[in-house]
């Protein structure tokens, strides 16, 4: 591997690594908070793709594209906290399995509404073709994931650290009977919470359409990602989904380029590493 | 107790005699059924007895059936050999997975289970040298004198039993009691002296081997063991069957699988929706029926009969976040 492609290597699994932490933070958010391990995150990535992939070719604007598939997954992921997950909100247990019971249906009927072909999203003009960055040639729009999930990164950092909400969030983690006899409506900001995770993985649905396109299976790969990269950066924690998403992106990078045939082992490999060497992952804890 | 067991020996007697009431297609669906129930009992050694929960069963039950078909063709193994070789592997994978696994609980060992059945799959898909992807492997070998459709039925079913019997007694053993200690308190089974990582290990390898002697029978059923077999939707399924059926009832996941299964042919023969079925039925239990099938049923005999109802079980998987 030459110097040149070395860098570009890099640059696509930092690209990867942008994709990856838009999913994962939601899902990271979402359990922190709620200690709700959303299943159905996948599920929520895959329908953010197709409403995205939908809104694209009936109005033709990538903006409205993007929008659509954020803020209809965040609609629904609303609906669902609302009617589904509120009524076992506490018993860990019956929130997962109500999770991946959900996620299968809404897997089953994306098959059944777009069908079993793989559909790509078209980046948006603006950020088609490539740019010259220090001697390299990259694509735009991987550029552009790039500096879209440092600015998601920098927005949920300010937002848990230096707001009110935030504030709120953390007390929610840290005593959230406390919090409600002090009068906030926990219950709400919980919602919220999985309103905003819900938001992520529609949004990163469709950032993700055009990395690899929107096909079934798509969601269980991503959700498979996601698995990964908070066992390695640590369930609960933003700095761990950085650090996760970024040696998850790398491996899976130089994995391909490399040792394609072995990508699943590559891929796994981090993973059983941290978990023998620190099975609450490498920035294990809470927000 | 007496009344029980009696009941037990009639339901088996009516299923050796199912061959002389159906037709194959049904005695077909009952093999599977009879497969899963393997499966569903020895999953609710991790989840009934050991309070934790696995999503990723169907890569311990698909490593088994994968190294019964691949011993067959390439080792040239029959029936019995390859069988014993395929759980002899899917021991040393499954105590492998365990080691790791058994470090965490609650969500963090569901994760783990969950990644590893998907490890599997994406391995059974991928490596297709090995596995010949999507096509799958073939299989269907059986021993001499069980190559009829009823006759594999009734050796399935003699295992089944077996397997219900030999479960029974390891639950109530001292190691099954260990189990149940460390699912109850951790932390007491440690003041005692015990490691409660030994005991979920243990519990972890004993549910690994029930679903490889599961693995071996359905390779066995099938012509071919395909990717599928592995995937998450069949995890999802074996965990479905142990909490539809009542994982605090002992035979609870073997009810579980055989509904499920039946209602699976059903649903398949009319619609090709059955994931958004299954998605349904998991929602609505957790949502209605906590206990599952067997338990809910046992909770109204017992307030019919007027004997005051047990406390409400501890939920399965005690929450480490």
């Amino acid at each position: 591997m030459s110097g040149g492609e070395l860098l570009l290597t890099t640059f696509n699994g930092l690209s990867f690594a942008g994709l990856l932490f838009l999913v994962a933070s939601g899902f990271t958010l979402i359990f922190s908070l709620m200690g709700v391990l959303n299943l159905a995150h996948g599920s929520f990535y895959l329908w953010g793709g197709y409403l995205g992939l939908v809104t694209l070719g009936a109005t033709g604007s990538w903006v409205l594209a993007l929008l659509a598939g954020a803020l209809g997954v965040a609609l629904g992921g609303g609906v669902l906290e609302r009617l589904v997950f509120r009524r076992v909100r506490g018993i860990e247990l019956s929130e997962v399995l109500l999770s991946v019971g959900i996620s299968l249906v809404l897997a089953d009927l994306a098959l059944a509404q777009f069908g079993g072909d793989s559909l790509t999203i078209a980046p948006p003009a603006a950020l088609a073709g490539s740019v010259e960055l220090g001697g390299l040639v990259v694509p735009r729009f991987r550029l552009a994931v790039i500096v879209a999930a440092v600015l998601v990164m920098i927005g949920l950092a300010v937002l848990l650290r230096r707001t009110r909400v935030g504030a709120i969030i953390r007390a929610g983690v840290d005593d959230e009977e406390m919090l409600d006899a002090l009068g906030v409506n926990v219950r709400r900001v919980a919602a919220a919470v999985f309103v905003l995770g819900a938001l992520l993985a529609g949004a990163s649905g469709v950032v993700g359409g055009v990395f690899f396109g929107v096909y079934p299976g798509a969601d269980a790969e991503m959700l498979l990602f996601a698995l990964v990269v908070v066992v390695v950066g640590g369930l609960g924690s933003l700095q761990g989904a950085v650090v996760g998403s970024v040696v998850v992106g790398l491996v899976y990078s130089f994995g391909v380029a490399l040792a394609p045939d072995l990508l699943y082992f590559v891929l796994f490999g981090p993973m059983l590493l941290v978990l023998v060497l620190r099975p609450r992952g490498i920035l294990g804890g809470r927000l | 107790m007496n009344m029980r067991v009696t009941g037990l020996v009639v339901l088996v007697v009516l299923a050796v005699l199912l061959p002389y009431g159906v037709g194959e297609y049904w005695v077909g669906i009952a093999t599977e059924a009879a497969i899963f129930a393997i499966v569903a009992l020895g999953l609710n050694v991790l989840m009934g007895l050991g309070g934790l929960v696995s999503v990723g069963h169907a890569g311990l039950f698909a490593t088994s059936a994968y190294a019964t078909s691949l011993a067959q063709q390439h080792l040239d193994l029959g029936f019995a050999t390859s069988g014993l070789f395929a759980i002899g592997v899917t021991i040393a994978v499954t105590a492998l997975v365990a080691a790791l696994a058994v470090r965490t609980t609650g969500m963090y060992f569901l994760m783990i289970t969950l990644a590893v059945g998907m490890l599997v799959w994406g391995l059974s898909h991928r490596w297709s040298s090995l596995t010949g992807g999507e096509n799958g492997s073939v299989s269907g070998v059986r021993p001499a004198g069980v190559t009829r459709y009823y006759q594999y039925y009734w050796l399935v079913l003699g295992v089944l039993v077996a397997v219900a019997v030999v479960l029974w007694y390891f639950q109530r053993s001292r190691a099954g009691m260990r189990i149940r200690g460390t699912r109850d308190s951790a932390a007491r089974m440690t003041s005692m002296g015990y490691s409660p990582a030994a005991q979920r290990f243990v519990a972890f390898l004993a549910s690994g081997t029930v679903t490889a002697v599961a693995g071996v029978l359905y390779a066995g059923y099938y012509p071919v063991v395909s990717p599928s077999t592995a995937h998450l939707s069949m995890s999802i399924l074996f965990m479905l069957m142990v909490i539809a059926g009542g994982s605090s009832v002992y035979l609870g996941p073997a009810v579980g699988a055989i509904v499920l299964t039946v209602l699976r042919a059903a649903v398949s023969a009319e619609t090709q929706r059955w994931a958004t079925i299954m998605g349904l039925i998991l929602v609505a239990v957790v949502l209605f029926a906590p206990d599952g099938i067997s338990g809910t049923l046992r909770g109204r005999l017992r307030r019919r009969t007027a004997v005051p109802p047990q406390p409400a079980r501890e939920p399965v998987a005690q929450g480490a976040r």
